[in-house]
């Protein structure tokens, strides 16, 4: 736990930025493109994870991500009910873009919370003496 | 060595059944459904590519509770870990 | 025809994951029944489900495993005696030997879980899965210790540096067939 490899902390710091590239593509391409919400915040969680490789002795804020997970799904709800449910009729392709596109990146930070959550709870406060 | 000789017919005789299995099975889903979202993913909701359609559109409800499924497991594990410091 | 040759490919590596002798392995097999499932599911025209398959199953769920086994590793000690002991406890309280030898399992992550047999070394070392084997005669103390695993190293070096006062003998044994390390 407390040797970590100077390699891998290196290589992993570099690879950060594409990482995080790669999700946010996920993300925000969901609608066009194969992937979308939950791939694209699973991607955003291993960045998370690989910090975990990088720094194994320090925990990141839970609370402000449990607090998040929260707030983002309460919006998960209400953004179809507000959208979708109030009328049959169709919409403009510009609000379905929007929609799209906003839920996908709800999603996306929802998923990616709540994997860290899970993992960081894992790794810190199971089983520590 | 007897068990090893056990495992390797166990897995004989699941490619054998992988083999029957997938011979001569159908892999496509329901031509109506399937046909429908084909024609109508488009103008309905705009978007290009047909999963993403489906669910966030179609079947909006599903997202809903895979989310909510995802956020009650975090529950979960944080109530069930071992060392509670903070809340 | 190549969907058939990847299928074949997961039972045989989900079996090879069932009969391996580290729990470690089996994870690594593992992720790689889940890299080759994405590509079948890729072959099959689903990308989607692809791209989350192998991000979860081989890239989450991997990690989420070698942390939660570097966790749980249950490190099982054997400690016979030559003279009968009586009261367990007591036995703990009066050598330092095995306590400290706790702790030192205790602060490298590990479960230490003493197991007192009141039969000769010789049926515990040729019937039970151990990890550590500890002979306590008179005079002398005896450890077994399986020759690939790399805690052992760790276990003699504290010892030989810490406990250079008592009579230790290091002995380093073959791997058995069923031996779970």
């Amino acid at each position: 736990m407390t040797d970590h490899s100077e390699i891998i902390s290196r290589i992993t710091g570099l690879l950060y930025p594409f990482i995080l590239l790669f999700g946010f593509y996920l993300i925000l391409n969901g609608h066009a493109s194969p992937g979308g919400g939950f791939q694209g915040g699973a991607v955003l969680a291993s960045v998370f994870i690989t910090r975990y490789l990088v720094e194994p002795d320090r925990c990141i804020r839970l609370n402000t991500l449990k607090t998040a997970e929260k707030t983002l799904f309460v919006c998960i709800i209400l953004y179809p009910a507000l959208f979708l449910f109030v009328s049959p009729a169709n919409h403009s392709e510009l609000l379905n873009l929007i929609y799209l596109i906003v839920m996908n990146f709800l999603i996306g930070l929802k998923v990616c919370s709540g994997f860290t959550i899970i993992f960081f709870r894992f790794a810190f406060f199971e089983g520590g003496i | 060595m007897k068990r090893r000789i056990i495992t390797m017919i166990f897995t004989l005789m699941l490619t054998a059944l992988v083999f029957y299995v997938n011979f001569d099975a159908y892999l496509a889903a329901d031509p109506l459904i399937a046909d429908f979202y084909i024609e109508h993913f488009k103008p309905d909701t705009y978007a290009q590519n047909a999963v993403a359609a489906i669910y966030l559109n179609y079947r909006v409800f599903d997202s809903i509770f895979e989310t909510l499924i995802l956020l009650v497991s975090v529950t979960a594990v944080i109530n069930l870990s071992w060392r509670r410091t903070d809340d | 025809m190549i969907e058939d040759i990847f299928l074949i490919t997961l039972v045989i590596l989900a079996i090879i994951a069932l009969n391996t002798k580290k729990l470690r392995r089996a994870v690594v097999y593992l992720g790689v029944f889940s890299l080759v499932s994405s590509f079948v599911y890729l072959l099959y025209g689903a990308p989607d489900v692809a791209i989350a398959e192998a991000i979860i199953g081989s890239t989450i769920t991997t990690v989420l495993y070698l942390v939660a086994l570097r966790k749980y590793k249950v490190f099982s000690i054997y400690y016979t005696n030559d003279s009968n002991f009586q009261d367990i406890r007591l036995l703990k309280s009066e050598s330092p030997f095995l306590y400290n030898l706790e702790t030192f399992l205790v602060k490298r992550e590990m479960e230490p879980q003493i197991i007192y047999s009141r039969e000769p070394i010789e049926t515990v070392l040729a019937q039970e899965k151990f990890d550590l084997a500890i002979h306590h005669t008179d005079q002398d103390i005896w450890i077994y210790g399986c020759a690939e695993d790399y805690q052992f190293d760790a276990v003699e070096d504290y010892l030989l540096t810490n406990h250079g006062d008592l009579n230790l003998h290091l002995m380093r044994c073959a791997e058995g067939e069923d031996n779970e390390a």
